[in-house]
């Protein structure tokens, strides 16, 4: 065999592990949209966000945007207006098949990132997917919609972003995109920011997918959008008052954050980014309350609970150990793509949880969730080339954690999304006592055409998914 | 080293092949590890989807009539319960709510059957009872033929 036919017969087994990463990608897409079409519109945070973008002309809705309080989100009411037009009473197809679509898409562009080309790789893509869909910043971008998941969106142009940065070389119209693509997330969603976050630090690690000219471009409109959001706007930042928020071992109302933490906001928010980047680390807290401390406290620990500890922290550890390892702050001149996506993933989780500093959610944090999937790849494919055979027993113990406990964690994130399947539908039995509670009355023939439509696809037109045997309940039935 | 790869994969490669199997077991009729759609108002309420339970009542079912909530589902063995009882027994107020809408009168007995199982919920929903005798109510749901 010569040079030629052996490299062209090692380009074609790499690309039977890429084209087997990438199927078994489009499997973990295919199950999760299945779940996720058992879903429908939720009342909470749907039905009243189509009411409000119902009767309001595109122009007037976004220009209402500007005048708000802590939050500068235009785009986010845009999209679902665009939607709620396009859908033109085809609701539950056009929201829930886009959820679907994100997701596949989020998949894709995660195993695109992890490149895949040899026979470990593709063994270790099962890992990676199940840390991405079975975390716990991963489940609210599923069980939740607006009726759009804005934050799904923040994360797939994170991703996105990554690729993009981490392409070979700049072409014009790739600068472009980029651009438009952090103008329209930031708009969208505050973390947005985080696609100037990827493209910044991919760029001073030396990749060059997105040109210099371009990266000036993003700082400028970044800039003009924090001047213009401080200075111009006055949108400022959400207050204490604005909602509950977890602190110690429980939930504090915007009454209580305002006695405990007015004279001293700063140690609240100190509090929120310590957690924000605990939970991605070591899923505790969650939501910024200790569960999994308070369980150890009254001896009463549950499975779903300290599975997620074990499995993250065992992620964390690898991740440490390959930092270390690989001095990544320090070796500058000999970094891999490994090191550098292992780097932009800290530098995410630090911005992240920095923006977070008003509350603290999971569902925020799943950029950096998302970028931990990717790291964990790496890092699990670096620790089993070269250590694995010289630290036996540590490397069964710890992939033993890591891939039983992420396998859990993605049977339980599936087990929610058929709870929650029947939660919403018991939300629409019961909808008109909702709209009395939140005061929201129906105004013309249209909103009650909505309601209407909405309660109908969710008790008659879409059935609710058989639900799993109450037996399983006490393995995953918490409610994060 | 194949194997130690393939043993990497395994769990979360399993735990997919589990869920693909049960979607497509689904789509093809079946329902692996769950007990099915429900049969009734009340079994309805009991395996929590309000939504059936709202199907069965505006397709006419009765609000009020006892109904079979097979074994597995509530307790090892079936029971025989109202829709009103149920939601108590599982501690549902949005299934009380529900059934309130439709006309059932939350009697005191409803009460009572809270105090017996602890139902939480329910219970600021309905209040407590004085009069009630400690495991009078849920020995009479569970004493039906």
């Amino acid at each position: 065999m010569n040079v030629d036919s052996a490299s062209i017969d090692l380009g074609a087994a790499a690309r039977r592990w890429t084209w087997l990463a990438y199927a078994y990608g489009l499997l973990v897409s295919a199950v999760l949209g299945y779940f996720l079409l058992g879903l429908v519109i939720q009342v909470s945070d749907s039905f009243g966000n189509l009411l409000a973008v119902q009767s309001v002309s595109l122009e007037d809705l976004v220009r209402d945007q500007f005048s708000q309080r802590g939050y500068l989100r235009p785009l986010l009411w845009a999209q679902v207006k665009i939607v709620y037009e396009l859908a033109a009473g085809q609701y539950y197809l056009w929201f829930r098949g886009i959820h679907v679509i994100q997701v596949a898409l989020l998949i894709g562009l995660c195993v695109r990132l992890m490149r895949p080309r040899t026979r470990l790789d593709a063994a270790l893509v099962p890992l990676a997917l199940a840390a991405l869909i079975g975390s716990h910043t991963f489940a609210p971008l599923v069980r939740e919609a607006f009726p759009i998941n804005s934050f799904l969106t923040i994360a797939i142009a994170c991703v996105v972003a990554a690729n993009v940065a981490f392409g070979q070389r700049s072409r014009w119209y790739s600068d472009a995109a980029i651009v438009v693509l952090l103008v329209g997330c930031v708009l969208t969603v505050e973390s947005g920011i985080l696609i100037w976050v990827v493209c910044a630090v991919a760029y001073f690690l030396g990749a060059r997918g997105v040109s210099r000219r371009a990266l000036v471009a993003m700082t400028a409109c970044l800039m003009t959008y924090v001047a213009a959001r401080m200075l111009v706007l006055d949108v400022g930042a959400p207050s204490l008052a604005e909602r509950a928020s977890g602190f110690g071992f429980g939930i504090l109302e915007p009454s209580d954050l305002i006695a405990r933490f007015q004279e001293r906001p700063w140690v609240f928010y100190a509090y929120n980014v310590a957690s924000s980047i605990s939970t991605v680390l070591f899923s505790e807290p969650k939501g910024g309350v200790w569960r999994f401390v308070w369980e150890l406290t009254v001896g009463n620990i549950h499975p779903w609970t300290v599975v997620s500890v074990l499995s993250s922290t065992a992620a964390s550890v690898l991740l440490l150990w390959f930092a270390r390892r690989q001095r990544l702050w320090m070796r500058r001149a000999t970094r891999t793509y490994e090191d550098q996506l292992v780097i932009v993933f800290f530098a995410v989780l630090v911005v992240n949880a920095v923006i977070s500093f008003p509350y603290t959610k999971n569902v925020i944090m799943s950029p950096a969730g998302v970028f931990l999937s990717v790291a964990v790849y790496h890092a699990a494919r670096a620790w089993l080339q070269d250590v694995a055979r010289q630290r036996l027993v540590v490397s069964i113990v710890l992939f033993t954690v890591l891939t039983c406990g992420w396998a859990f964690r993605v049977a339980g994130n599936h087990y929610n999304l058929r709870w929650t399947a029947a939660e919403q539908r018991a939300e629409w039995v019961t909808v008109d006592q909702w709209l009395e509670r939140q005061r929201i009355t129906l105004r013309d023939d249209r909103a009650h055409a909505l309601r209407d439509a909405l309660r109908r696809d969710a008790v008659w037109n879409h059935a609710t998914p058989f639900q799993p045997s109450s037996a399983w309940g006490r393995w995953f039935d918490i409610d994060w | 080293m194949t194997v130690s790869y393939a043993l990497v994969a395994l769990p979360p490669l399993a735990i997919t092949v589990v869920l693909a199997g049960i979607a497509g077991a689904e789509l093809a009729g079946a329902h692996p590890l769950t007990m099915g759609a429900p049969r009734s108002v009340s079994e309805a309420i009991a395996m929590r989807d309000e939504g059936a339970a709202a199907r069965f009542v505006e397709d006419g079912a009765s609000v009020t009539a006892i109904g079979l909530i097979r074994r597995g589902i509530l307790s090892e063995q079936a029971v025989l319960a109202t829709p009103a009882e149920t939601a108590v027994l599982v501690d549902a107020p949005p299934a009380l709510e529900f059934l309130a809408s439709r006309g059932v009168v939350l009697s005191p007995n409803l009460a009572c059957l809270a105090m017996d199982i602890g139902a939480r919920a329910v219970r600021s929903r309905l209040g407590d009872l004085s009069s009630c005798r400690a495991g009078d109510a849920i020995r009479e749901v569970l004493a039906r033929p």
